[in-house]
């Protein structure tokens, strides 16, 4: 074929950018801030920190450490020693569902509900 | 629409040395491995794991477009031990193959039937790789919010795929008269 880029490849690309973006868009308008943030070593929980703390916590496994840290409402990874360090870089998570992921280490750190609601007090 | 590559006749023609194929997968290899291993060096942060270019890709879908895709996965696969041999893990290793062996394979049969540009191919093998490892983390780390990530992966990997499917269609529109294989 000697053309580059047809009308078929632009409809795949608007398609598929479109359906992309949309379900951004509806993630983004259903989801919440959590209330505390879940880790989970090899598929099975090490604890739940709730979010409003402020908090420092090293999750040690076989494999090497990461070290969570709370602040402000938002989790991240500050330090870990696997080899590709894309947990350490990754973007601050405080919505719920949200996750940063460790693979060489099998951590998931995962914002979830808790039971805290959203309002701190309600007038009426 | 069918064209009949000229790569095709000549390969025809000659008699198929396997010390030949040999030496031209390695020099693929090669280049593969080398183009990983700079684009590992300028790590573009966007703050989502899996977001790359991809460029590695390039070499191995210019090589599906000069035989018949054993050897794009071959080189593909080995690309991929090594790479997570000298630069990564284990663990890098099986994302990287699940992602490979399904991009691969929608990119051959989209190319073998000849429903798209090497854009569409591109962006078709972009698709599948993300979606391929997202499914794989998933399962092994049990947990499925880890889907979240795909709507911007798909983004990106779109991008990165009509990029990647412009390089190679320039490529091949290139060297469609020089001998680049075998």
């Amino acid at each position: 074929m000697g053309k580059l880029i047809t009308k078929k490849e632009l409809i795949l690309i608007i398609v598929v950018l479109s359906l992309a973006f949309l379900s951004l868009i509806f993630l983004r308008i259903g989801s919440k801030k959590g209330g505390e943030v879940t880790v989970y070593v090899d598929g099975k929980v090490e604890t739940v920190l709730p979010l409003n703390e402020d908090a420092n916590y090293e999750i040690s496994t076989k494999k090497g450490k990461n070290l969570l840290c709370i602040e402000n409402k938002e989790a991240f990874i500050k330090e870990a020693d696997c080899p590709d360090g894309i947990c350490v870089h990754h973007k601050k998570i405080s919505l719920e569902g949200e996750t940063i992921v460790c693979l060489p280490h099998k951590v998931v750190v995962e914002v979830t509900k808790g039971d805290e609601t959203e309002y701190d007090a309600i007038t009426q | 629409m069918t064209q009949l590559p000229s790569n095709h006749l000549k390969r025809e023609s000659q008699k198929k040395n396997p010390v030949r194929t040999i030496a031209f997968l390695g020099m693929y290899l090669g280049v593969a491995l080398v183009v990983s291993y700079l684009e590992n060096l300028l790590p573009l942060s966007v703050g989502i794991p899996g977001v790359k270019l991809g460029l590695a890709n390039s070499v191995i879908m210019f090589l599906l477009y000069q035989t018949n895709g054993k050897e794009a996965a071959m080189v593909s696969g080995i690309r991929i031990v090594l790479c997570g041999l000298l630069f990564g893990n284990l663990f890098s290793i099986i994302y990287s193959l699940a992602g490979a062996a399904a991009s691969l394979l929608g990119m051959y049969i989209v190319k073998k039937k000849q429903w798209f540009t090497p854009v569409g191919v591109s962006v078709i093998g972009g698709l599948l790789h993300n979606i391929a490892q997202i499914l794989v983390a998933m399962c092994l780390l049990e947990n499925e919010k880890i889907a979240f990530y795909l709507p911007v992966l798909l983004i990106a990997g779109t991008v990165t795929g009509v990029f990647i499917g412009i390089l190679v269609g320039v490529l091949i529109k290139k060297t469609k008269n020089m001998q680049v294989f075998i």
